[in-house]
């Protein structure tokens, strides 16, 4: 008999699973299944989120037969399972919940779309049904089934590039790319949690057209949002199902009558298929979430979750490490360049704690009142060289007073500056100590 | 119940040739599966063709009680629609039938190729050895997800 074990790209959520059931009048009953979670070699979980046709059918006769589909070929098997038990709470439940409450939270249904049940059931017997797809003459011979393989020397050459990042923007950096690499996808990005309010904010990404450093996104809002309430890694494979499914469930209950609330878009690519999202937490502590994604529907295979736990353990602690150095000393004044005759405006907007240039946002909360302090002193004395140390001591910048993140701010408005205006940069010179360069003349005003 | 209690709209979504799943049940009330493409509606009767290579249980199923259900969805957009029936009689196509049929199941085809299956493994999807199972329908019941899956819809 093939092995449950061997099906593990069908239990990825991409192609609909469909159940049959009979009632006790023996009037079958057919319905499409949201999710078929592996267990082990003889169990699998059905996720349940309505009181159905199926829930009735299985209190009365615990016999179904599901049809499960492989992803990439269609190849069908047919699973005889017997009801054993639901569950509403532990470890199963909680695991299925989370990619419910990702669906719920991206597609406005926060609160009332959710599991009901976690359903376990015993497969009594598993066939494949060959004749479902026939297979062309001259067919590559189909993928096999185990995907999961030994990259214990990339993780360790990764880690090792983590662990010894001398700045932080060399560590988000080096782990960017190197999870790509490792992956074999091409999107990641990192958000730094701000605890002040709360939100997470891109700062480092590689892969995109643009870095998207600044993007915001609420804790518990979609995907990426939901990872960091729940502090739990999340793998959606089938973006494009998953959010087929969670619109249709969400027009359904719109017709109920239920409040639902706009879709969230997505931050990063629009035409992603999969996305693995993982919470980096030292302690109680949520530093940020590292956020891989593929245009690939099939692109994160069940070891990658491991692998990537381990790795995104290690980077938390690099993160808080990095934060924790002391600043350096000052360095001497470096010499100022000739300013170049063109001209740049910043507006200062104090009751939106915003900072814009030339007309057009550039960045706000903490990063906006680093860069006012940093142009306004640089405009009265001439100043260009500052520490983080004094930006710490600064109460008017409103850092938390312990794991203020700053370095990781530093990155985000450096990258604002480098998309928004290049002629204004913020060059570290060293460790905890950086200067504020400038090709243009400046023009500050506070609305 | 009669197919005329089937509005046009609806009647035109179960017809157009979408994604199709039978059930079936054995004497014990052990169920089963099948795939099939369809639907056609006469007076007073279903038929929907059944793949019969991957459906040996559910032929026997069906002579042995006569018993269906079947879903026909729309992958791109989750809507479905269960029917139940029941005193299906399984015959061979008619040569129109075998047109008909050709027509739903690339119809069909169309429908998942739509949501990113890639057009050569949907053209592999086998639909070469049918039987047509004409049955009395008894019921006609939403069933996309939400919470109004397994409401009456006609």
């Amino acid at each position: 008999m093939t092995s449950l074990r061997e099906l593990m790209p069908c239990f990825q959520g991409v192609v609909p699973a469909a159940i049959v059931t009979c009632d006790a009048q023996g009037t079958p009953n057919v319905a499409y299944l949201s999710h078929v979670y592996y267990l082990d070699d003889r169990h699998v979980a059905l996720s349940c989120q309505f009181f159905n046709k199926t829930k009735r059918n299985i209190g009365v006769n615990p016999y179904a037969c599901v049809q499960l589909k492989h992803p990439a070929t269609l190849e069908a098997w047919r699973l005889d399972a017997k009801f054993i038990r639901a569950e509403t709470s532990g470890p199963l439940f909680d695991e299925m919940e989370l990619r419910i409450q990702a669906i719920a939270a991206h597609t406005g249904m926060k609160g009332i779309f959710r599991l009901l049940s976690a359903d376990v059931y015993e497969v009594l017997e598993l066939q494949p049904e060959p004749g479902f797809v026939l297979q062309a003459e001259g067919d590559a011979p189909r993928p096999a089934m185990d995907e999961s393989r030994a990259e214990l020397r990339s993780l360790q050459v990764i880690s090792d590039r983590v662990v010894r990042a001398a700045d932080m923007s060399e560590l988000l950096k080096t782990l960017l790319v190197s999870l790509c690499e490792l992956f074999r996808v091409n999107h990641a990005m990192y958000l730094m949690h701000d605890e002040a309010d709360g939100r997470l904010y891109a700062v480092e990404s590689t892969g995109y057209d643009s870095s998207g450093a600044g993007a915001e996104v609420a804790l518990g809002e979609g995907l990426i949002g939901t990872v960091a309430r729940t502090r739990r890694l999340l793998r959606v494979s089938g973006m494009g199902e998953m959010l087929r499914y969670g619109r249709a469930v969400r027009g359904e209950m719109q017709r109920d009558g239920a409040e639902v609330t706009a879709e969230i878009p997505l931050p990063g690519l629009c035409e992603a298929q999969s996305q693995l999202a993982l919470p980096l937490v030292v302690g109680e502590r949520l530093l940020g979430v590292l956020a891989l994604e593929s245009a690939d529907p099939l692109a994160f295979q069940d070891w990658h979750e491991a692998y990537l736990n381990l790795l995104a353990n290690q980077a938390a602690l690099a993160i808080e490490r990095l934060g924790e150095r002391a600043d350096e000393e000052p360095a001497p004044e470096p010499e100022r360049a000739p300013l170049a005759s063109r001209r740049r405006v910043f507006t200062w907007y104090p009751k939106d704690e915003t900072v814009f240039c030339d007309g057009e946002y550039l960045v706000r909360n903490v990063p906006a009142r680093i860069l006012w302090k940093l142009l306004t002193e640089h405009e009265q004395t001439g100043r260009s060289e500052f520490g983080n140390r004094e930006l710490r001591m600064d109460d008017s910048l409103g850092l938390p007073p312990y794991k203020d993140n700053l370095e990781s701010r530093l990155i985000l408005l450096r990258k604002r500056l480098d998309e928004r205006c290049p002629d204004v940069r913020i060059v570290p010179v060293k460790r905890g100590r950086f200067t504020l360069e400038r090709d243009c003349e400046l023009v500050l005003e506070t609305r | 119940m009669g197919a005329n209690l089937i509005d046009s709209e609806l009647r035109e979504f179960l017809e157009r040739g979408l994604v199709c799943v039978i059930g079936t049940r054995s004497a014990d009330l052990r169920p089963d599966w099948a795939h099939g493409v369809g639907v056609r509606f006469t007076k007073n009767r279903c038929v929907v063709f059944i793949e019969q290579s991957t459906a040996a249980r559910s032929i026997t199923n069906l002579r042995d009680n006569g018993m269906i259900a079947l879903t026909i969805c729309e992958p791109a957009t989750h809507r479905t629609i269960q029917l139940k029936g029941r005193n299906t009689k399984l015959r061979e196509l008619t040569q129109a039938e075998q047109r008909l049929a050709l027509r739903l199941a690339n119809t069909a085809r169309h429908a998942v190729i739509e949501v990113g299956i890639a057009p050569r493994v949907a053209a592999g999807w086998n639909y070469s050895n049918l039987v047509a199972a004409e049955f009395e329908l008894t019921g006609v019941f939403d069933a996309t997800p939400g919470p109004n899956a397994g409401a009456e819809v006609a």
